[in-house]
């Protein structure tokens, strides 16, 4: 690659990627100043693949949560527009509205056309960023796994995703057992249930009730175990009032630590209620084809069925041994900042402050010492969930690219995109969407 | 959205400019000051709603408590249109609430968002794209100097007799407290205690 300097460089190619993607283009930047370096060309590759694993159909992020530049039309309007019915208004009005994955999907490849993302788009895996200086200026040199220079870019936002898949306890090193690893999945995996099958699915989070509901649909039977005592019915990952300004106000004035604990009580499980789900499962339960325990797997072997579990009980005692075909987890990921490769060598190399097992992050999700205002490394996501709580969701996403960049407008001294013309742009993308919602077949609502 | 109260009482001076304008039309048409007159009491009363009323009640306002507040608002704003005398008729009065209600809803939803990014995130306040970021740090007023000394109020006997005998004061630490704001936040989003 030249020895070109571009004024924003992007490490991932996810939704990260694409929202801060399109909110550089909104505000001023063209395609060719920006450098998304990713392993996936198509920015939903992945969340396509875990909601595919999942089996899931809908989101449960507000109507808010979309892919355009600007926060409206929201799905609900971009529904009435493109099916002309307002049955999705209504249900946006009171709340109980849920965008189909298929619409989110097919307005995420419509902004993505239109902003240029392929244009800005290489495929690479970073595997180091590097602080440069010299006559190129202040900037950061983008690196391969193989260590070869991909690219050098002044602002870089790292936008990886999650880290790797999370197996609690005695399940991870069952997992890396060759003889049982294809019989411990994760929610997220593709996998399939059969009729008649028993399974254990660990985990009491929207990704566990999932499973429950995969599984009993196959006509299997399901244990599941949930590993805290009470979910709670909260419909979104935390508290509302954190996703805006009163809430990530008041946040950012706690310390990283402090910030942790808070983390550690609103993202445990949540468990919304579906009457779909709600009347599956006790009908499961009436068969005596689901059950509920709490607890944790304390072993797992080779077994006649598959696996043989046995289940310390939270109320004390044990299960005994239980026959089982397999054990999904529904656990999420691994939050560690090292279990991320690229993460993991620039801890090694500059030592940035960590707060436990995580980078410690300034609060406009800067990595220090490396970040500067006129040459910013930022991070989105996940490991910015210590700065912003919702960091990981589309609408936490949206809140710092936006941000980050507007800094980078202001650091490299551009205008804002004019009014007519960025409106141009975002109504373009959204009669995009609705042609491309229009041509999908409806998605059922869960409620 | 959790609107603050900077929030509310910028959107709803700003969503109503237009009203404003086309009222004020309305008045020159007609020679009547009365619809300008109308949508200043509108704001001014709404205004003080938001201040008083649902700024310190309400946190986070769905969509259709909006609408349920637009039909409290109609109620208060024609009971005072009435004891301060505005000689608008009822119906008409009616017709022109809902209008100026429903453009200034339209502009709220439709246009803000593309005059203001992140006002949804932003709690409602008309801010420019930055990033909340606490108050920088500032140097000290004084700073010791080699052979600082104490001075004799400070250097005197540690224990006071006047303290003596009294219920000690509570200890200093507070590691690990948390602000009441976000205790309060992590509250509602417990479940209700059996």
């Amino acid at each position: 690659m030249s020895e070109a300097v571009y004024p924003v460089g992007i490490v991932g190619g996810g939704f990260g990627a694409l929202l801060t993607h399109t909110a550089l283009r909104y505000l001023g930047f063209e395609s060719r100043e920006i450098v998304v370096l990713g392993d996936q060309p198509d920015p939903v590759a992945t969340y396509r693949a875990f909601a595919w694993g999942l089996g899931q159909t809908v989101l449960r992020s507000e109507s808010e949560s979309h892919f355009l530049p600007a926060d409206w039309p929201t799905f609900a309007v971009m529904d009435l527009l493109a099916r002309r019915r307002l049955s999705a208004v209504r249900r946006s009005i009171s709340r109980t509205f849920n965008p189909a994955v298929p619409d989110i999907l097919a307005e995420a490849h419509a902004v993505a056309e239109l902003t240029g993302y392929a244009q800005s788009f290489a495929r690479c895996r970073v595997g180091e960023v590097i602080r440069g200086e010299g006559r190129a200026g202040p900037h950061f040199g983008l690196y391969d796994e193989e260590g070869r220079l991909r690219a050098r870019a002044r602002h870089v936002l790292l936008a990886m995703g999650h880290g790797p898949l999370a197996f609690p306890g005695v399940l991870g090193t069952a997992r890396r057992d060759p003889a049982l690893a294809a019989r411990i999945v994760q929610a997220y995996e593709p996998k399939r249930y059969r009729p008649g099958g028993r399974y254990v699915v660990v985990g009491s989070g929207i990704a566990g009730v999932n499973e429950w509901v995969n599984v009993l649909l196959a006509g299997a039977e399901c244990i599941a175990l949930r590993r805290t005592p009470e979910p709670d019915e909260q419909d979104l990952n935390v508290p509302r009032c954190l996703f805006e300004a009163y809430g990530i106000d008041a946040y950012q004035r706690l310390d990283h630590a402090q910030r942790l604990q808070i983390l550690a009580k609103v993202l445990k499980g949540t468990t919304p209620e579906r009457r779909g789900w709600q009347e599956l499962i006790a009908e499961g339960y009436r068969k005596g084809t689901f059950r509920e325990v709490i607890g944790e797997i304390t072993e797992v072997r080779s077994g006649p069925e598959g696996l043989v579990v046995d289940i310390r009980l939270g109320a004390g005692g044990t299960t005994g041994p239980l026959h089982v075909v397999g054990v999904s987890c529904a656990t999420g990921f691994d939050k560690a900042s090292a279990s991320v490769p690229i993460l993991r060598r620039l801890i090694e190399r500059y030592d940035p402050p960590m707060e436990g097992p995580r980078i410690a992050l300034d609060s406009n999700c800067g990595v220090p010492p490396l970040d500067r205002p006129d040459s910013r490394l930022a991070m989105i996501g996940i490991h910015a969930n210590i700065v912003v709580p919702n960091g990981d969701t589309i609408a936490g996403l949206k809140y710092i690219a936006r941000r980050f960049a507007a800094d980078v407008l202001r650091a490299e001294g551009r205008r804002r995109r004019p009014f007519l013309a960025r409106t141009r742009m975002h109504f373009r993308c959204t009669r995009r969407a609705v042609a491309d919602i229009r041509a999908l077949p409806d998605t059922p609502q869960l409620s | 959205m959790c609107p603050t109260l900077l929030g509310r009482l910028q959107t709803r001076v700003v969503i109503l400019i237009l009203p404003a304008i086309l009222a004020a039309l309305l008045s020159l048409v007609t020679g009547n000051a009365e619809w300008v007159a109308l949508v200043g009491l509108y704001l001014v009363m709404g205004a003080v709603l938001d201040a008083a009323l649902y700024a310190p009640i309400i946190s986070w306002q769905p969509p259709w408590l909006t609408l349920v507040l637009g039909v409290g608002e109609y109620v208060l704003l024609m009971v005072l249109a009435l004891l301060l005398g505005f000689g608008v008729p009822f119906w008409a009065a009616t017709v022109f609430y809902w209008f100026v209600w429903i453009t200034a809803q339209s502009v709220r939803i439709g246009l803000l968002p593309l005059l203001f990014l992140t006002r949804l995130e932003d709690g409602g306040e008309l801010r420019a794209v930055r990033w909340t970021v606490p108050a920088p740090l500032r140097q000290l007023p004084v700073l010791a100097t080699p052979g600082e000394v104490l001075p004799d109020r400070l250097s005197g006997a540690w224990a006071r007799p006047s303290m003596m005998g009294r219920v000690p004061l509570p200890p200093p630490s507070e590691a690990g407290e948390v602000p009441a704001d976000i205790r309060e936040l992590v509250r509602r989003a417990e479940p209700p205690s059996a």
